[in-house]
């Protein structure tokens, strides 16, 4: 395979040229309501070969590495060359030759369909115990890939990869009142980490129920405290974008803003983009620049710490390549993203967090949005809080916010920190799903705004 | 791809082969300059088979494999669902035109040229923005092989921009988007292009504070898209139907809407982004009507929910060669009304227009929630553009919206999937963070 790569990158008169081949299997199953709707199995293989010339950027994608990829490869120079020159350029890094294995009991094409199938069919039968359960979904999915890369650097990698995740979601129906819940788990520990989640399905089953009687939160400024997967959600889309050098570059306001040293939140909040820690979701060996994975403060005692790049980014912006560009296949070149995204654990207990006269309790998330700055997310669902005790369950809390005046806001960090992943995952510039993490712990902020009605 | 659907034939299997093969080549501008040149071929096969009367599913990119995935869609069919069809006979296709014959010929040194006319007419109106751009050609080549010797061959190109811009004052960020499609192979909309950019530099000089209360709210059809697009979609689907939860599963032929509302599921209309002659499941493209009038027609179907759910596919089976099939939208288009622009603001005393909203689907969209942030808009007063606004939530119900339509407008805009004019609706609640 690498003599193959090195004769395709071979051309003349480039700065950079890298090509990265995959081969991947995928394994889904779907359970809908008592059925067994989708057993798939399917087998892609592609890659991509980059080109750095003057300054620009030539990409050309394709499924075969044959011959007349090499003459496609020169009529994308031919065009690339044909870009205005730019003074632009990437952080080189040295040679390296590494072969990243998976552990067998972590490769996922091991475990006999059957075995998969009767534990998606497990949990879906425990999500259709409840009478006003109408509806499920079960999911099941898990992908090998093995990966290849070759830069004009001189750096080869092979680097196998496993994920392994479930989503589980329940449709309750009570006339037409309508509620869903869903859940999704998964890491890259192999197939074992997936057993023994019956509670998990029970909470999923019973939140969908008692959605059916929570009432919609009121339009408001609230106390808000939010739980690890939603303190996940916020650091990642709210704070972790931004943080991201292909988003400062060129951006004069924002540069400003993410200015390393700049204070926006109190001492003790630590945010952190770690690729490094073992088989959590978003980590990984190398990135698809062929970096090493890292571990980044974004904020460190609560002021900017530093910022994600690729060797581009990290180039323009004076800084160095951080393990952090990478592509969710080989139909895309690789951008800047997060691998594994959380608040690191801070000084207080959760009594204390939930000691607090009126408060939203926000658990969970139905995704995020942010364009710079401002935020949108909505919470799965939430109680509201009086005097430290849990009162009635509420619905349809979406948060809503400009991310510097939140992190302000922040008034206590639990120590109690989670790291999530699952099926899904990042969205950025039409590259979806990237297998991430996020985390955190219980985060109590103030003033945060909750549209509803 | 004939042989093996024969090969399956002989073992009593009924089997559909789907080819597809794609070259889309980008041509990207970052920051005002010329930035990349992406092109992404993709070439794959899907099987799928009707074996003892269950579905199996596999698929890959490499044709010498096509025999392998055969045989893995023929073990998975043993743990798949009933199918509730069968593959279709081959019939008369509509006449429709996917793409004018000029965009086969639009090259990246061409797309480039344009790139760099476009930017040099934006930054003519405002010097000040920063913009970025994309101009996106496709080449679409679609076969599909089954055991009823259905055999139907479909190319299609498509062709269009999408531009940005920002634009960094001591007032805030602005920032907004334009989608052009260009398939019906025409010529870049310069004049357009200067009037947007002229009227943003007008407006957004002043940026105004609103307070929480009952507005008329304006939606661009792209901001219209987020509030619409993903409950109306999940609403009218025949997964939903056949699950029993859509919340117009009982409201066939009842109207659910002011009698001012038409929608249609459109493949058929020229050039468009989702136009096509066949769908997933080779069965003709047609006009499927969603809303006439305020009266709900109807949901659509791909042949194993239709199956399920005892109706007939309506030709919305959406894949990729890669996956097998589900119903989905194709275009969606609000029919236009009578009101152009300019009159409809001047009949709002005091309203919002919405030209860009982050969320969207975020909600519990099947029952018609939405939650959206107003991340680019104007006020209007007593009939007035007064300023510009952000950072407004606006949240509620699509199926009441339905019923709270004030205007229609006359003039319409296509953005991928959703082809709508600017719509006004009265008695909204906004809900700002002074």
């Amino acid at each position: 395979m690498k003599k193959i790569l090195e004769d395709l990158i071979s051309l003349p008169g480039i700065t950079y040229a890298d090509v990265r081949f995959e081969e991947k299997d995928t394994t889904y199953i779907l359970f809908r309501e008592k059925n067994l709707e989708k057993v798939e199995k399917k087998k892609e293989s592609g890659g991509i070969l980059r080109i750095f010339v003057n300054g620009n950027w030539g990409y050309i994608s394709f499924n075969k590495l044959d011959k007349t990829l090499k003459e496609r490869a020169f009529s994308l120079l031919k065009a690339t060359r044909r870009l205005p020159k730019q003074e632009k350029h990437l952080f080189l890094l040295p040679p390296v030759d590494k072969k990243v294995r998976i552990t067998p009991d972590k490769d996922p094409r091991k475990i006999p369909l059957e075995e998969k199938k009767n534990l998606v069919e497990r949990y879906n039968k425990i999500l259709l115990k409840p009478e006003k359960v109408v509806s499920t979904v079960s999911v099941y999915q898990d992908i090998y890939i093995k990966q290849f890369f070759l830069s004009s650097e001189g750096r080869y990698i092979e680097e196998e990869r496993n994920y392994e995740a479930m989503a589980l979601s329940a449709i309750a129906k009570d006339g037409n009142n309508i509620q869903t819940y869903s859940k999704t788990f998964g890491k890259r520990k192999g197939f074992a980490y997936l057993k023994n989640k019956e509670h998990i399905a029970e909470e999923v089953a019973k939140i969908a129920v008692d959605l059916l009687s929570a009432e919609p939160i009121k339009a408001g400024i609230y106390t808000v405290i939010i739980d690890p997967l939603l303190a996940g959600i916020f650091i990642h889309e709210a704070f972790g974008h931004l943080s991201e050098g292909d988003h400062i570059q060129g951006n004069e306001k924002l540069k400003n803003l993410m200015h390393v040293g700049k204070r926006y939140g109190v001492e003790f909040l630590y945010a952190v983009d770690d690729g490094t820690i073992k088989e959590e979701r978003g980590s990984i060996a190398f990135d698809e620049d062929g970096v090493e994975a890292k571990k980044t403060y974004l904020i460190y005692e609560g002021a900017i710490a530093g910022h994600l790049n690729s060797k581009e980014t990290g180039y323009e912006l004076c800084e160095a390549p951080t393990g952090n560009a990478r592509s969710v296949n080989y139909r895309f070149p690789p951008i800047v993203r997060m691998t594994n995204t959380y608040i690191e654990k801070g000084p207080h207990k959760k009594e204390e967090i939930f000691d607090v006269k009126k408060a939203i309790y926000a658990i969970g998330s139905r995704g995020g949005m942010t364009e710079l700055e401002s935020f949108v997310f909505t919470a799965m669902y939430g109680y509201i809080i009086e005097k430290g005790k849990r009162k009635k369950m509420v619905r349809d809390i979406t948060l809503s916010g400009n991310v510097f005046e939140t992190l302000r806001n922040i008034e206590m960090i639990g120590d109690d920190l989670e790291i999530h992943g699952g099926i899904g995952g990042c969205g950025k510039n039409g590259q979806a799903p990237l297998p991430v993490g996020t985390g955190g712990p219980h985060v109590r902020i103030k003033n945060v705004v909750i549209g509803g009605r | 791809m004939e042989n093996i659907v024969k090969l399956l034939k002989r073992k009593n299997v009924k089997s559909e082969i789907l080819y597809e093969k794609a070259v889309k080549t980008e041509v990207k501008f970052k920051n005002d300059l010329p930035y990349a040149i992406n092109i992404r071929e993709e070439e794959g096969y899907g099987v799928r088979v009707i074996s003892n009367g269950k579905l199996g599913f596999s698929s890959t990119n490499k044709k010498e494999e096509l025999k392998k995935i055969a045989e893995t869609a023929l073990e998975l069919s043993k743990y798949g669902e009933r199918a509730f069809f069968d593959f279709p006979k081959e019939v008369l296709l509509p006449k429709v035109n996917l793409y004018h014959k000029k965009i086969e010929k639009v090259t990246t040194s061409k797309m480039l040229e344009w790139g760099k006319e476009i930017i040099a007419v934006m930054k003519e109106e405002d010097p000040e923005i920063k913009i970025d751009l994309d101009f996106v050609h496709t080449s679409w080549r679609r076969m599909l092989v089954n055991s009823r010797n259905t055999y139907l061959n479909m190319k299609k190109e498509v062709f269009y921009f999408g531009v940005s811009f920002m634009k960094v004052t001591d007032k805030g960020l602005l920032q907004s988007y334009e989608f052009f499609n260009l398939t019906d192979g025409s010529e870049i909309p310069t004049d357009y292009i200067k009037t947007w950019i002229s009227l943003e530099k007008e407006f957004s000089e002043k940026k105004v504070v609103v307070k929480d209360g009952i507005y008329d709210v304006i939606f661009y059809p792209l901001a219209l898209s987020s509030v619409l697009y993903s409950p109306l979609a999940s609403g009218i689907n025949g997964i939903n139907f056949v699950k029993k939860i859509s919340p117009l599963l009982t409201k066939e032929n009842q109207k659910i809407a002011d009698a001012r509302l038409s929608i249609s599921d459109d493949p058929t209309i020229p050039y468009k982004v989702y136009s096509a002659l066949w769908d997933g499941e080779g069965i003709p493209h047609r006009r499927n009507t969603i809303i006439e009038r305020g009266v709900f027609k109807g949901f659509i179907f791909d042949l194993q929910t239709a199956g399920k759910a005892g109706r007939e596919t309506t030709g919305n089976s959406i894949r990729r060669y890669s996956t097998s099939s589900n119903p989905g939208t194709t275009n969606l288009y609000v029919h236009p009304g009578e009101i152009d622009f300019e009159k409809m603001i001047k009949d709002v005393k005091k309203g919002i227009v919405v030209k860009e909203v982050l969320g969207g689907g975020m909600a519990n969209s099947l029952a018609g929630e939405f939650s959206v942030t107003v991340s680019h808009g104007y006020l209007i007063e007593n009939g007035n553009i007064t300023g510009r606004v952000k950072d407004l939530a606006i949240a509620g119900n699509l199926y009441s919206l339905f019923n709270q339509i004030k205007a229609i407008g006359k003039e319409i805009k296509e953005v991928p999937g959703l082809i709508a004019p600017w719509i006004c609706f009265e008695k909204v609640r906004v809900t700002s963070k002074r």
